[in-house]
């Protein structure tokens, strides 16, 4: 008799020793990884690529149509998954400003995807898109200098963030 | 007869007090656990991003080292001249790297190393953020444990390289 109550009792120790480690175990794994911070960096770095010719500036951005087929151009895909109504709102933004790295006049401006996400910006909190900017010192071809600035947001909320 | 009895149930009462203590020490210990983990993690944030390498800074560099004075020798060629960063090439990457990476970083160095010496300081950057020897201190710490540097280098010649380091600062660039 009182081996089995010892029985009974170690099953119940033995189901409280693995529910904590259960819980302590899904306190961490449950939560997904934010990959935005990532994409973002990659986005900015793929469109800084697509604006350059090895290390100098790619001068086809003027040519007529370059701003219409942006995506097509930069090798840029902004399609997303048709979950959380992601299919009616852009997940993606970028921003491309090509100025005088000397006089700071414009040369260049254009914007690709859902350009409200880019009020986000000076909001902080993980609920928020994730923005990530650089400028980039650059040359032409006959040794002029630009600043290439490019600042990408990345949403995607639902899937980065419990 | 009498007299065993009444110590079997003794060391039974014994035994039974044993075990519920042992069981109140295994929750605790557990309950401990749980909040230690919890209070650990709450916060930490499990965001992925990329560090060790900033493609547009380094860009930058090498368009930097290709930029011409008014005689038309480049920075690259200027360097390998001479000893150290010149008033052109030093203010030009004061501007380039302090203007546009200054924010994002902790700090920012160009500079030249000396095979067997070791990195110079120089009046534009002062010293490197992580000491060392040829191809050496590529992180650096800040008492919290040791965060990788950015580094693009650029052979001169076989005694000496150009060099860009960018300090992130430790919660990331």
């Amino acid at each position: 008799m009182g081996d089995k109550i010892v029985s009974v009792y170690w099953f119940a120790i033995l189901f409280i020793v693995v529910g904590a480690v259960v819980f302590m175990v899904y306190s961490f794994y449950g939560e997904p990884y934010d990959v935005r911070n990532a994409e973002a960096q990659k986005l900015t770095g793929r469109t800084v690529e697509c604006f350059l010719d090895d290390v100098r500036l790619d001068e086809s951005f003027r040519d007529e149509g370059f701003s219409e087929n942006f995506l097509e151009n930069c090798n840029l895909n902004f399609v997303t998954e048709e979950v959380y109504g992601w299919g009616n709102i852009g997940q993606y933004f970028v921003s491309v400003v090509i100025s005088d790295f000397v006089s700071g006049e414009g040369i260049f401006s254009h914007e690709e995807g859902n350009s409200d996400l880019a009020e986000s910006c000076v909001l902080e909190g993980r609920n928020f898109p994730v923005c990530f900017d650089k400028d980039v010192y650059v040359l032409d071809s006959e040794g002029n200098q630009y600043k290439l600035s490019v600042l990408s947001v990345v949403r995607k909320t639902e899937k980065n963030v419990n | 007869m009498l007299t065993s009895f009444f110590w079997n149930r003794r060391g039974q009462i014994g035994e039974t007090v044993t075990w519920m203590v042992a069981t109140v020490a295994i929750v605790v210990i557990l309950l401990i656990a749980i909040f230690a983990s919890s209070f650990y993690f709450e916060g930490k944030n499990k965001s992925v991003s990329i560090s060790g390498e900033d493609f547009s800074a380094s860009v930058s560099f090498f368009s930097w080292l290709l930029t011409e004075d008014a005689e038309g020798n480049n920075v690259y060629e200027q360097l390998k001249g001479e000893e150290d960063l010149n008033e052109f090439n030093g203010e030009l990457a004061v501007n380039i790297f302090e203007g546009l990476y200054g924010s994002d970083y902790f700090k920012t160095w160009i500079g030249i190393n000396f095979k067997g010496i070791g990195f110079r300081e120089n009046d534009y950057f002062g010293g490197r953020p992580s000491g060392g020897l040829w191809g050496a201190g590529d992180s650096v710490s800040y008492g919290v444990g040791k965060v990788p540097l950015v580094i693009e280098r650029i052979s001169l010649n076989t005694e000496k390289e150009v060099e860009m380091v960018l300090a992130p600062s430790v919660t990331g660039n």
